[in-house]
């Protein structure tokens, strides 16, 4: 098992089919509404007016596929009233469902809408990193089903050395805040984690 | 919208109000002690049961309501954890000071008195430092604090004056009314005014926080423009309407030496309608940074 298990989202080459999403979806049997994985669509930009009068354009648009990202300082479990959620030996943050109590405090808290509530069972849910598989020895759902292998795991430290120190891109929050084990390849026209110049273009589907 | 959170309005609302009854009622009974205790001897009683109110309230807001004993595991790093601890203890030491003066009414118990008054005082804080969380910047602001210690005094003020003019009115010796003296009268105005400006210095805040707006493009002020911005007039007109009518109630009180039923009764229903309709917009404003 990992002891600091990250993603690595390669933007340059994610489609935003939402393979990831629907092969969470299916191996969780994810009521609707309940998402561990979903697939954000960043857009943004305009005309832009040149010195010599004419226009260009600077439109763009990049794909976040994002679920739990087990943050070394998750702001749930501090905020968690219970203990419920909590982050195990293996770097895992998951929820205690004996303890749990429902009160989705830490949904309102967590930047990554990582926690959910599933209604049939009064109790919140969350990416655990599909844990089982990796005692079997297998890639979580997602990074499995991904078709172009943008989305990849491993041990942090490997991650970085590999692809580098993590980068954030907008929307992403100001990674201080829980110091998320997320680590990325921006594209091209990846925009500033503070950046206004874009916004969600899907929230219907995330 | 405002069809969600409805446990969370009652529950913030009805803490607060008692905390507020209680603590102007004890800062009116140490100021006036001649006869006040007769005539406030039911403001602790009925703060007592508006916090068991709140606190069923917040029952209904849990997904596994079996799981509550949880709720205080995590005190250490959870404000949630130490609004239960607070808003309980609140509860429990407004209980005994009930039961205490029950069995000795010529003592007035002010060590409880004031230490029941501090926990309540913090309980309102705590429930402040809930909402004030770094990700939620609409809320993150020193205007929620001041809103809420708002509708701890004017709430307070106004449902304590009720039960003043019933309890004076319809008490034991129900033939000729005790009209409270001016000094008792002058800290239920004061909390009320107070209470009032507390609310107002907190709409530049509020309005400040609500200016940002998270990674859909929206902000606070959108939801209020989309919501109707009416409603937000409406809100602080009923709220400054509440407060208004509620002076005029104890002045008149003071000139003709008789309580008044219509604007005590005025006064609360204004001041709890201008408050319900402001925590469902505080709710409703609710965004989030990240995505």
């Amino acid at each position: 098992m990992l002891k600091r298990p990250a993603f690595y989202i390669d933007i340059t080459a994610c489609t935003g089919c939402k393979t990831c999403m629907i092969a969470c979806i299916d191996k969780h049997d994810l009521p609707k509404g309940v998402l561990y994985r979903r697939v954000t669509e960043y857009t943004g930009g305009g005309w832009v007016k040149r010195g010599d009068g004419t226009y260009e354009q600077n439109v763009f648009a990049y794909y976040l596929s994002m679920s739990c990202n087990h943050c070394e300082n998750p702001i749930c479990v501090r905020s968690c009233p219970t203990t419920a959620m909590h982050k195990d030996e293996n770097g895992i943050v998951s929820v205690d469902h004996d303890k749990c109590v429902g009160c989705r405090y830490c949904e309102w808290g967590c930047p990554y809408s990582a926690p959910q509530y599933n209604a049939e069972l009064g109790k919140m849910t969350k990416c655990d990193f599909c844990r089982d598989y990796l005692e079997q020895g297998k890639d979580p759902a997602c990074v499995s089903a991904c078709p172009t292998r943008a989305l990849k795991y491993g041990e942090y430290e490997e991650l970085a050395a590999k692809y580098g120190k993590a980068q954030v891109v907008a929307p992403m929050p100001d990674p201080a805040i829980t110091q998320p084990n997320l680590l990325f390849k921006p594209g091209r026209t990846a925009q500033p984690y503070n950046s206004r110049n874009g916004k969600i273009s899907n929230p219907e589907e995330v | 919208m405002f069809t969600s959170d409805w446990s969370l309005v009652l529950f913030t609302i009805l803490m607060q109000t008692a905390v507020g009854m209680l603590v102007i009622s004890e800062v009116a009974r140490f100021v006036a002690p001649q006869g006040a205790p007769r005539k406030l001897a039911w403001q602790a009683p009925v703060a007592c049961g508006i916090s068991a109110l709140g606190l069923l309230a917040s029952l209904s807001h849990l997904g596994t309501p079996t799981h509550s004993f949880f709720t205080i595991f995590n005190v250490g790093s959870s404000w949630l954890s130490r609004e239960i601890l607070a808003v309980g203890g609140f509860f429990g030491a407004t209980l005994l000071l009930v039961l205490l003066r029950r069995k000795n009414p010529a003592n007035h118990f002010w060590a409880l008195s004031g230490a029941a008054m501090f926990i309540g005082l913090v309980a309102v804080f705590i429930m402040s430092k809930v909402y004030m969380l770094e990700t939620i910047p609409v809320w993150d602001t020193s205007g929620t604090a001041l809103s809420f210690y708002g509708t701890m005094l004017l709430a307070g003020a106004v449902a304590g004056g009720l039960l003043l003019r019933f309890q004076t009115v319809s008490g034991p010796q129900a033939a000729k009314p005790a009209v409270p003296d001016g000094k008792i009268l002058a800290v239920f105005c004061g909390a009320a005014v107070l209470g009032l400006a507390f609310k107002f210095i907190g709409i530049p805040l509020d309005m400040a926080a609500m200016g940002i707006a998270d990674s859909y493009g929206t902000s606070g002020l959108d939801i209020v423009a989309v919501s109707g911005l009416g409603l937000l007039v409406l809100r602080f007109a009923l709220i400054f309407a509440g407060a208004a009518l509620f002076a005029w109630g104890l002045f008149k009180t003071i000139h003709s030496m008789e309580i008044g039923s219509a604007a005590t009764i005025g006064s609360f229903a204004l001041v709890m309608a201008g408050e319900i309709l402001g925590r469902l917009m505080f709710y409703e404003a609710y965004l989030r940074t990240g995505l």
